[in-house]
């Protein structure tokens, strides 16, 4: 993710600390992040969608190349979970052991530090998924 | 008892414990600096807790809410104050009580603020709440200790701060696993231990952090509490203060004469170090995932500076229910991960880089 402007970082904030998404009322599919019409069916008749804290991760990667605010995250895991209906791509965090980092392992929400802006600005939050080993 | 204070319209509806994964070895920061190899034996404490690099105050403060809330059931948007208690917010200036009531769906027509008293700040935002409860101003209220605690690595508080969070709904006397019997506060001006406003370490007055601090207020709250309920230490089935290191809360036990073996089930420090704002209020998240129906509970946690609050609490029947609701504390001080102090340093930020760092 690039970094976030802070009135861009200030619209999603709801999304980013809950991950609220939306279903579709046609096609009974949930997609995240919202759009105003649903990418699967077309449909505008959509309503909120909360996914629960615990889901399933599907895969996962990482990433060594990060910008300079957060080189200390290094490397940055990232994970395709299955949280309820929602499918999504999160950092993951508290990984001590990627040997445990298996397909099908639960995982659960948390709220972390995103990015920092610099020594200064404004620190950005947003829900990571901490495996349950 | 037979005095019914305005306390005992409210109670601990929900509550919930962070502790983040990493620990340290008092032993490895021992040999780091070169102390007496024997500290960590004299302070009672094992290990501390070190939080992640992308964890702080806030994020931990917002996990244990959850839980407090997970285990409360109520509708977010009823709970009217959001009190975070620190001395080791993100922001000097930006509260974090407001990210937490955002996240939670708490916002917007809630009081939200952080609070500042040493290790006590969360203590006084019980006190707070339990008055906004009582009066009928509001039916539920959030209280969060949270602290990421600061040390000058090679002070001997470097090997007890650490950092975890801990929260409480505080609402209704009927939906409470404990209910409030009484409450009492106890505050002088005292240069135990202080903090100036751009520095990154705190400093400690030597020969005011044991008897004039920590015993004075804490004895003179627990007193003053007993005297005005007419309790005794006989009359509690737990007693849980703050807990700086191992062997203060022990001492302070036998001081007002309470046997030990109803201090240690709520003695977390020997596991975790010093929470410092978590500190007590977590020994009393410990005894409320045991207690059973009709336990008394003498709290007492305490903040430099200095000043203790000392609470009588009753367990009711409500208790094992919401304790299935949520994560226990146990699991979180079970579940951890030794780091060296190369990884302590990076993730507590103590190694200094620049700006432009890149690979
Ligand atoms: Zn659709």
């Amino acid at each position: 993710m690039a970094k976030l402007s802070i009135p861009i970082f200030w619209r999603v904030r709801k999304h980013l600390y809950t991950l609220e998404g939306r279903k579709c009322l046609e096609c009974g599919r949930a997609h995240f992040p919202p759009k105003n019409s649903c990418p699967y069916c077309g449909s505008t008749k959509l309503v909120e969608y909360y996914p629960p804290k615990k889901g399933k991760l599907l895969v996962w990667t990482k990433l060594y190349e990060t910008c300079d605010d957060r080189s200390a995250y290094r490397p940055i895991y990232i994970g395709l979970l299955q949280l309820g209906e929602l499918r999504v791509v999160l950092p993951l965090t508290d990984i001590h052991d990627e040997g445990k980092l298996k397909p099908g392992i639960d995982v659960e929400l948390v709220l972390r530090r995103y990015i920092e802006d610099g020594d200064t600005g404004l620190i950005y939050y947003g829900l990571k998924a901490r495996p349950i080993f | 008892m037979t005095n019914l204070f305005p306390e005992s319209k409210t109670g601990i509806v929900g509550w919930g414990g962070y502790v983040p994964i990493y620990r340290i070895k008092l032993s490895e920061i021992v040999k780091m600096w070169g102390m007496q190899e024997s500290l960590p034996q004299i302070l009672n404490v094992e290990e501390k807790s070190v939080d992640n690099v992308d964890e702080d105050a806030l994020t931990m403060g917002f996990e244990a809410a959850r839980i407090a809330l997970e285990r409360a059931r109520v509708n977010p948007s009823l709970i009217n104050a959001v009190f975070f208690g620190t001395e080791s917010k993100p922001y000097a200036v930006k509260p974090s009580a407001t990210v937490i009531a955002e996240a939670l769906g708490i916002t917007p027509v809630t009081m939200a603020s952080d609070l500042e008293f040493a290790c006590r700040a969360a203590s006084e935002a019980l006190r707070a709440s339990i008055g906004l409860v009582s009066s009928g101003m509001m039916k539920y209220a959030l209280v969060i200790g949270s602290d990421t605690a600061q040390a000058n690595p090679g002070d001997v508080l470097e090997l007890t701060a650490s950092s975890g969070a801990v929260a409480f709904i505080i609402g209704p006397k009927e939906e409470s696993a404990a209910y409030f019997e009484a409450s009492y506060s106890y505050v002088t001006d005292t240069p135990d231990f202080w903090r100036r406003a751009l520095s990154p370490y705190p400093l400690h007055g030597e020969g005011f952090t044991g008897e004039p601090a920590y015993f004075a207020h804490i004895v003179g709250a627990v007193k003053g509490l007993m005297e005005k309920t007419g309790l005794k230490p006989t009359d509690f089935d737990y007693a849980v203060f703050h807990q700086p290191n191992g062997r203060f809360p022990l001492k302070v036990a036998q001081k007002l004469g309470i046997p030990k073996e109803k201090v240690l089930p709520g003695l977390v420090t020997p596991r975790i170090g010093n929470t410092y704002n978590a500190s007590a209020l977590l020994g009393l998240a410990k005894i409320l995932d045991q207690a059973k129906p009709g336990n008394r509970i003498l709290v007492a946690p305490f903040g430099s500076g200095a000043g203790s609050d000392a609470y009588s609490i009753v367990v009711t029947d409500l208790v094992e229910e919401k304790r299935r609701n949520g994560t226990l504390l146990s699991f979180f001080i079970e579940n951890k991960v030794n780091v060296s102090y190369s990884t302590y340093a990076k993730n507590r930020g103590l190694i200094k880089r620049i700006d432009g760092w890149s690979l």
